[in-house]
């Protein structure tokens, strides 16, 4: 309240009010009339009433004329002179403090190439198939299979799909029948060459855009004679002649002549549809009439719809097709997008639950952990050595730079050092890109790289510098400046210091959850590698059987038995790793008619078990001592579900019984996701299509030899080639593998720049430290009193953030793990081990410092004083 | 609508500056106003209208001297231009002409007080 001999005041707090909003150059007379105002109505109407209306009348400036600056008095931080002395200052600072300059440029610039790579890698994987004319109106038809209620998802489809969907719906423009990735035997002249290939439907080449070189897209697979080739296979056939391929025959599989009508350029690698010869697909069902019966699935079909089709509502309406022409009632028909098949076909229990799409989540989401990292290894060390540049700011402050000026001064210069990050970065991934498409298995360039692609580089660097430079600038540009320049200034333990330790806890939070993610999915990796599969997939090769191995398979088996180097031989239409077939044809006396499991059908001969080193539970293996006609082997699931003593009982496959002769222990038959089902193996030589041939451990190269020999004789015609299932299977998860590889370098790369970082952090300390060691030392500190003393800090940092990684990779893992059938025991040592190397590696890089700090003689830093 | 164009309450203003010359200042006005009508007048709402004023060229203005119950602030002196002369003399000669036009009794009776 107001004395009586002081003059009455306006209420101050609605003067402070107008002085924030009110315009500089209009305060003065605007605070004048309101207090002269004021005044004058204490005269008139009494303090009260005065008070009053004086809201009223601040109220009333509250208009956009009076907030708004006059131009000239705003600040121009942006002129050329003072962004010029930025980047002088900014330079002195950088080649002044080397250390510091080089971790962080370092840190930037590795963090910045993995980011590039992964960069890399994701638009080359989100590039496939995307090169299409019409690829936003190309579906392919899958099918979800519902029995025993699991629903199982595939891709393969019988013909009718093909030809019912282009007669029933108007949406459907085109629908396309491919039977792709064979191995076909092309003869020109006196030479055979094997391609892969296959036959596809006449209007293939509308519907797929693969540009001809030759012949003409429209007619190029018109009649049942015609062929269409890539580039390279022209070229290999008939050499330099190549450009003139059109209209010369070959011969496919030593039975059939074809004229070559087309010649295209090579497949892309970013498509999924890769091949080398195309044949018509109606040559392929005039010889195979069986093979376009409703339940033979085995074709790729391919549609394009009309535009502006909804692919919702057409799903609704295809869906029966299958079962109204088959007659069934499991089966539901579905279009996919053909442009995001290559990332997402990953279905179970019917859902899309990813695919490929699942690793450019990770990949990306490693990148910006890495560049977090780099980034907070900037904003640590910018922070932690503020008050060397606490002087600086003082005297530019007082000379009239505002905040904003300062703010622009620092996040300029941590752009800058990204942009030289970024070029080191650059030089970085021009000379690692070799090396990275080694391990991935890719064939990237930087040559044709597109101007997004840059662009997004560029923007990614800039970023970089702009969030690593912005929390310096907001803490760097709030100091005072009477503080700074009197001397008094120092960074106690505030808001910063605080900061800082979060985000060094952050940091390697980050860096452990890396590290043992890595080892856990290196583990489980190493672990399906090496796992008992119940066969022995090593030293055993298989051979299409083609010309003399279909008829003369009995003379030719028994030949290169004979041979050195061969250890066994048998024909199989399925490789017992991967079993495609399956059926719900299987009986037996006493079946539960409420079953409805599915079996894994495996067509194959004599000497099965013993070539491919199967084990026998019980009877024995198909032999030809016993001259076996309709015989069984199943595995032990197939057993548990029959009960009793089985070896001898009847089974009936697909209409035919036949006595089961033995059971072999489970193997795994599928695929190392999804668990062991039941097997029947059935004896059908003329089904098994491919020759095993099991070669002595050690002989290889004289049992290829041998093969090579009998194989001359009798096949004159066939080029050989051959397949060893271990590298098959190692093929097949290759991109696990890789993956696994790749996250392994970056997890280690994480570390290491979090360690630059901590390297850093330390180095500062010691530094700013050095008296108060030297004194320590002088009254009798012990050198290891002082490590514990400096590292005690930061490991504490580096402990927390181990503690906090661990739930979350623990959470993290097992959710992963979820994805196989059979998973390594993952025990906590793991996670000690792993997450222990990561700090002791900390603990190695503080400790070398502070080391060094400690043995250092006290005289060097004590006598300058 | 014209630059020069004048609201009710800015030709008011601009009589007021002419009534005040050469001391005119928002403070003035603003009480003068509110004593004529009778209804609360803020120093904003005239201040805005001379701002307004300046800018259609009708006034000029220059800091005038501070006294002790502004705090030691300036004020700032308004002054009507021939501009603004102009058309307060036009104003006036449309209401005029328009007002002698009227036919007697035609205008209700009221009561003069």
């Amino acid at each position: 309240m107001a004395t009586r001999d002081r003059k009455p005041q306006p209420p101050r707090w609605l003067d402070s009010l107008l002085e924030h909003f009110c315009a500089p150059h209009l305060l003065e007379q605007v605070m004048g009339d309101l207090h002269e105002r004021f005044y004058r109505r204490i005269e008139r109407e009494g303090v009260a009433r005065a008070r009053r209306m004086y809201w009223r009348e601040v109220l009333a400036y509250m208009r956009p004329s009076v907030f708004k600056r006059k131009a000239t008095y705003r600040t121009k931080p942006y002129s050329a002179d003072m962004f010029s002395n930025y980047f002088k200052v900014a330079f002195r600072n950088l080649l002044r403090k080397r250390v510091y300059s080089g971790i962080n440029i370092l840190g930037l610039s590795i963090g910045l190439a993995c980011s590039f790579f992964i960069l890399l890698w994701v638009t080359d994987e989100t590039s496939y198939d995307r090169f299409h004319d019409n690829g936003d109106q190309l579906y392919q038809a899958w099918r979800h299979m519902t029995t025993g209620g699991q629903t199982y998802t595939m891709n393969s489809q019988p013909r009718g799909i093909a030809d019912e969907m282009a007669v029933e719906f108007p949406e459907v423009e085109e629908t396309v029948i491919t039977y792709l990735d064979q191995q076909l035997v092309v003869t020109s002249g006196n030479n055979n060459y094997r391609e892969a290939g296959g036959y596809v439907g006449e209007a293939f080449f509308q519907m797929f855009s693969f540009p001809f070189i030759h012949g003409d897209a429209k007619t190029a697979l018109q009649g049942l004679t015609s062929a269409v080739i890539t580039e390279r296979t022209a070229r290999k056939i008939f050499g330099d002649d190549w450009e003139h391929a059109v209209g010369r025959n070959i011969t496919v599989d030593h039975n059939k002549e074809y004229a070559i009508t087309g010649v295209v350029r090579d497949v892309p690698e970013n498509s999924s549809i890769q091949f080398d010869i195309l044949l018509p697909v109606e040559e392929y069902f005039a010889h195979n009439k069986n093979r376009a019966h409703w339940y033979y699935m085995a074709y790729g079909i391919y549609a394009k719809l009309r535009e502006g089709t909804s692919l919702d509502a057409f799903n609704k309406k295809v869906g029966d097709i299958f079962n109204r022409h088959a007659d069934a009632n499991d089966h539901q028909i579905f279009l996919q997008p053909f442009e995001d098949i290559y990332l997402y076909s990953f279905y179970r229990d019917g859902k899309l639950v990813g695919g490929r799409i699942e690793y450019v989540r990770i990949f990306t989401g490693i990148a910006i952990f890495i560049l977090l990292i780099a980034c907070i290894n900037f904003m640590n060390l910018a922070t932690a050595r503020s008050s060397q540049r606490a002087r600086e700011i003082g005297v530019r402050k007082v000379i009239g730079a505002q905040r904003k000026a300062l703010m622009t001064q620092f996040v300029t210069e941590s752009i800058g050092l990204a942009l030289i990050a970024f070029v080191l970065a650059f030089v970085l991934v021009v000379m690692l890109l070799p090396a990275f498409n080694y391990l991935t298995g890719k064939n990237l360039t930087l040559v044709n790289l597109n101007g997004t692609f840059l662009m997004s580089i560029i923007g990614i660097a800039v970023m970089v510098g702009v969030i690593s430079g912005s929390y310096p600038a907001l803490y760097l540009s709030s100091f005072k400046p009477v503080a700074v320049l009197r001397g008094t200034f120092r960074q106690g333990p505030g808001i910063a210091d605080t900061f800082r330790k979060g985000l060094v806890v952050f940091q390697f939070a980050l860096s452990v959850l890396l590290i043992v993610s890595t080892v856990v999915v290196y583990l489980q990796l190493d672990y399906m590698r090496t796992k008992e599969l119940g066969l022995e997939r090593e030293n055993l090769l298989y051979v299409a059987r083609e010309g003399a191995l279909i008829n003369r398979y009995d003379a030719i088996a028994e030949e290169l038995i004979t041979q050195p180097g061969i250890a066994g031989v048998t024909a199989s239409g399925q490789n017992p790793l991967e079993v495609g077939n399956n059926t719900l044809d299987v009986g037996w006396n006493g079946k539960d008619p409420n079953n409805t499991q599915l079996f894994y059908i495996i067509l194959a001969y004599n000497d099965f078990v013993k070539t491919m080193k199967m084990e026998l539970v019980a009877g024995r293996d198909f032999s030809k001592l016993h001259a076996d006609s309709m015989v069984y082997l199943i595995n032990e699931e197939t057993a548990k579900m029959i009960g009793g003593d089985v070896v001898g009982k009847i089974l009936n496959v697909y209409g035919d019984n036949g006595p089961i002769v033995g059971v072999v222990k489970n193997f795994s038959m599928n695929s190392l996701y999804s668990p062991i089902e039941p097997v029947v193996i059935r004896l059908d030589l003329n089904s098994a299509r491919n020759l095993y041939v099991r070669t002595k451990p050690g002989e290889t190269q004289q049992a290829l030899e041998s093969l090579m020999t009998v194989y001359k004789k009798f096949n004159p015609g066939y080029p050989l080639t051959y397949t060893f299932l271990d590298q098959q299977f190692e093929m097949r998860y290759r991109s696990e593998q890789v993956t696994a590889k790749l996250v392994n370098i970056f997890a280690v790369i994480a570390l290491f720049i979090s360690c630059l970082g901590l390297f850093g952090l330390t180095s500062f300390t010691v530094e700013q430290r050095t008296k108060e060691l030297g004194v320590r030392r002088v009254l009798g500190a012990s050198v290891g009193g002082i490590v514990v003393l400096l590292s005690r800090d930061f490991l504490k940092l580096v402990f927390i953030g181990f503690m906090i990684a661990i739930p979350v990779t623990w959470y993290l893992t097992t959710q992963w793990l979820e994805n196989f059938a059979d998973r390594v025991e993952i025990g906590a040592g793991v996670f000690v081990i792993a997450g222990l190397a990561a700090v002791l590696i900390a603990l190695t890089t503080v400790s070398w410092q502070c080391i060094k700090a400690a043995i250092a003689n006290p005289v060097d830093c004590l006598k300058n004083e | 609508m014209r630059r020069s164009d004048l609201g009710e309450f800015e030709e008011i203003v601009l009589l007021a500056v002419a009534v005040f010359s050469p001391e005119a200042y928002s403070v003035v006005i603003a009480d003068e106003l509110e004593k004529q009508t009778g209804k609360t007048v803020t120093t904003g709402a005239v201040h805005a209208a001379l701002q307004r004023l300046e800018n259609k060229g009708m006034v000029t203005s220059q800091m005038g001297e501070a006294t002790s119950e502004r705090g030691g602030r300036r004020k700032r002196i308004f002054k009507v231009t021939v501009a603004g002369s102009r058309l307060l003399h036009e104003v006036r000669d449309v209401r005029n002409n328009l007002w002698s036009r009227i036919a007697p009794r035609t205008l209700p009776k009221i009561k003069t007080t």
